[in-house]
């Protein structure tokens, strides 16, 4: 009996990918538009991304060019909401064992023109309140329109392989999938450089 | 935590600090504290499901007596040593022996 080995080890070429779930019109339209202009209305709110480094949160604008808003206001109950409402068929699709939510961490990212977000898992963060990992990932994709990018694409990487798979951030896009999942932002082009034109995204993690 | 070897009485379940998925019926778990994906095949998916709630290792080789043809004493050396290599990278943890088992 030998049921269990590392992927990295055991699968070779395309590998595998962890499950995800994608979902267009994930809120009612206006409320996506609302949260759009209240991000715009907002641009001061932001702070600048961090990231995980030897254990410290750290801005380092190589990896990640991103500033992040930690309250949704007056949308933050109902994305929690929303969120909370999703976990059951998520778990389901993904063949994830049911759990009680402990958390859910919610905040929204601003991608600019040339940034980026470095091949990653989200279930190593500082807080990490063990033992009580982020367990799922829902990201809502907004944007203004017309679009004011290029480029941006969330990308799943396989385990055990190179293969990628690319999903465009379309404007009320839900993106969802293990925390455990590896995935990176791709870099994306705003030449203008208006914080409007920016890539929103409104970034969900349940914890256990 | 006991970290003496496990034995038939030994209490085991799931370690808090990993992440569950499935893909195409193959379960996949990340432990989170040593950052290893781990792939089971269909008699450790079967195996790891059994180990949400704690269960002693001999509950578990009965458990898979049940389900698949095999001499007990094999099977239980094997699932013995598989636990073993679980646990090794903290994908399960043994549990107190006085705590209750499901």
């Amino acid at each position: 009996m030998n049921q269990a080995s590392v992927l990295s080890e055991k699968i070779s070429g395309t590998g595998v990918f962890l499950p995800y779930h994608t979902q267009p019109d994930w809120l009612p339209r206006d409320m996506a538009d609302a949260i759009v202009e209240y991000a715009i209305e907002n641009e001061s709110m932001f702070q600048a991304g961090r990231i995980l480094q030897h254990g410290k949160l750290v801005i380092d604008e190589s990896i990640r060019q991103v500033s992040t808003l930690t309250h949704m206001g007056p949308f933050q109950t109902a994305l929690k909401d929303a969120a909370m409402a999703s976990k059951p068929m998520l778990e389901t699709l993904f063949g994830m064992p049911a759990f009680s939510a402990s958390q859910v961490e919610i905040e929204m990212a601003a991608h600019g023109d040339g940034a980026h977000f470095q091949r990653h898992v989200d279930t190593f963060v500082v807080g990490h309140n063990r033992p009580n990992p982020r367990v799922l990932t829902l990201v809502l994709y907004l944007h203004r329109q017309p679009c004011g990018f290029t480029g941006g694409a969330l990308r799943f990487h396989a385990l055990g392989g190179t293969t990628t798979r690319d999903i465009a951030p379309e404007h009320n896009l839900l993106t969802a999938f293990p925390s455990s999942a590896p995935h990176s932002v791709q870099r994306l082009a705003s030449p203008g450089g208006a914080f409007a034109d920016r890539r929103f995204a409104v970034n969900m993690w349940i914890r256990r | 935590m006991p970290t003496d070897a496990l034995t038939t009485d030994t209490l085991v379940s799931w370690h808090p600090e990993q992440v569950t998925a499935a893909v195409d019926g193959q379960v996949i778990v990340m432990g989170l504290i040593q950052g290893q994906y781990v792939g089971l095949d269909d008699i450790g998916s079967v195996l790891w499901t059994l180990l949400e709630q704690p269960q002693t290792v001999g509950h578990v080789c009965d458990q898979l007596a049940q389900q698949y043809r095999g001499d007990p004493d094999i099977i239980a050396s094997d699932v013995l040593a598989f636990l073993e290599e679980l646990r090794a990278i903290d994908l399960i943890q043994a549990l107190d022996a006085d705590r209750p088992a499901s």
